[in-house]
């Protein structure tokens, strides 16, 4: 052995320990994101599926006000929406235009892990068009 | 350069990349384990969800509280089952009045099996819960 060998061994050593712990970090940067982004993906389905169901739920033909020309009303459809979505545990805000009711939901996102730069709340909107008879073309 | 570190050099470096490999191996093998359970409780979750929402629809759409339950059970296997989520237990609980325009109200709760992927400190098993709400139609009613 000449002295030559000591950069080569000095160069090779701890090599394998700093190329894991780099690997480890990103390995478990990268699973932090990749939960972080599923649970607010879930949270944004959930919204979406309580506005579907509380649009569904005012979305309905009203017995007094068919009689009088209109098909749905206007406040018992809020009120329908608004059970629904508290229910459910949310918030939400409930549009009715004409025969279309829109309801748009806003759901906090229960991070297991701190996230930053993720939101903390997600929103989902569905509408429902209620329609008359049971084709929908009965009585116009 | 004096001969003093070349004498030193053969006895430190010796057997060291065993051991670096084995704890890497080992870590990186937690790192892994951990995913696949975090995934799969979050996954999980998001489907138990779904099938707590469809079996809101389902009990909603029955005239009774039985008939009700015997429906939410079914959409909730079967949503379950289409989207491959194996639950050690399912439990379908069915609650709300079954009048016209009543609210019915559903919560799915399975159980994941984490036993495969202890060695990242998961417990054996998690139990994620899933929430439903759905109207009765309001001039159909129910019973």
């Amino acid at each position: 052995m000449g002295p030559e060998h000591n950069p080569q061994a000095i160069r090779d050593r701890g090599s394998v320990m700093p190329m894991t712990t780099i690997l480890v970090i990103f390995l478990i940067v990268g699973a932090w994101s990749l939960i972080s982004a599923s649970q607010q993906w879930a949270a944004r389905r959930e919204a979406h599926a309580v506005a579907a169901a509380a649009a569904r739920a005012a979305a309905q033909a009203d017995p007094t006000a068919l009689r009088s020309g209109d098909v749905i009303d206007p406040n018992a459809a809020q009120n329908r929406a608004q059970a629904i979505i508290g229910a459910s545990g949310y918030a939400g805000s409930v549009n009715i235009d004409g025969a279309a009711v829109t309801v748009s939901v806003s759901a906090g996102v229960d991070y297991t892990f701190p996230a930053p730069g993720f939101p903390s709340t997600v929103s989902g909107s569905a509408s429902a068009v209620v329609q008359r008879g049971v084709t929908g073309t009965e009585g116009g | 350069m004096t001969p003093q570190p070349m004498t030193d050099q053969p006895t430190t470096d010796r057997g060291s990349a065993g051991v670096e490999a084995a704890i890497a191996v080992v870590a990186l093998l937690s790192v892994g384990f951990f995913i696949i359970g975090a995934l799969r409780v979050v996954g999980t979750g998001g489907d138990v969800d779904a099938a707590a929402h469809s079996a809101a629809r389902a009990a909603a759409a029955e005239y009774d509280s039985d008939a009700a339950s015997a429906a939410a059970n079914s959409a909730a296997a079967s949503v379950l089952a289409d989207r491959g989520v194996a639950c050690q237990s399912l439990n379908v609980s069915v609650g709300g009045d079954f009048v016209a325009g009543g609210l019915v109200i559903v919560d799915v709760s399975c159980t994941v099996a984490l036993g495969d992927v202890v060695l990242a400190g998961f417990p054996g098993s998690r139990t994620v819960h899933g929430h439903g709400v759905e109207q009765i139609d309001i001039v159909r009613g129910g019973t």
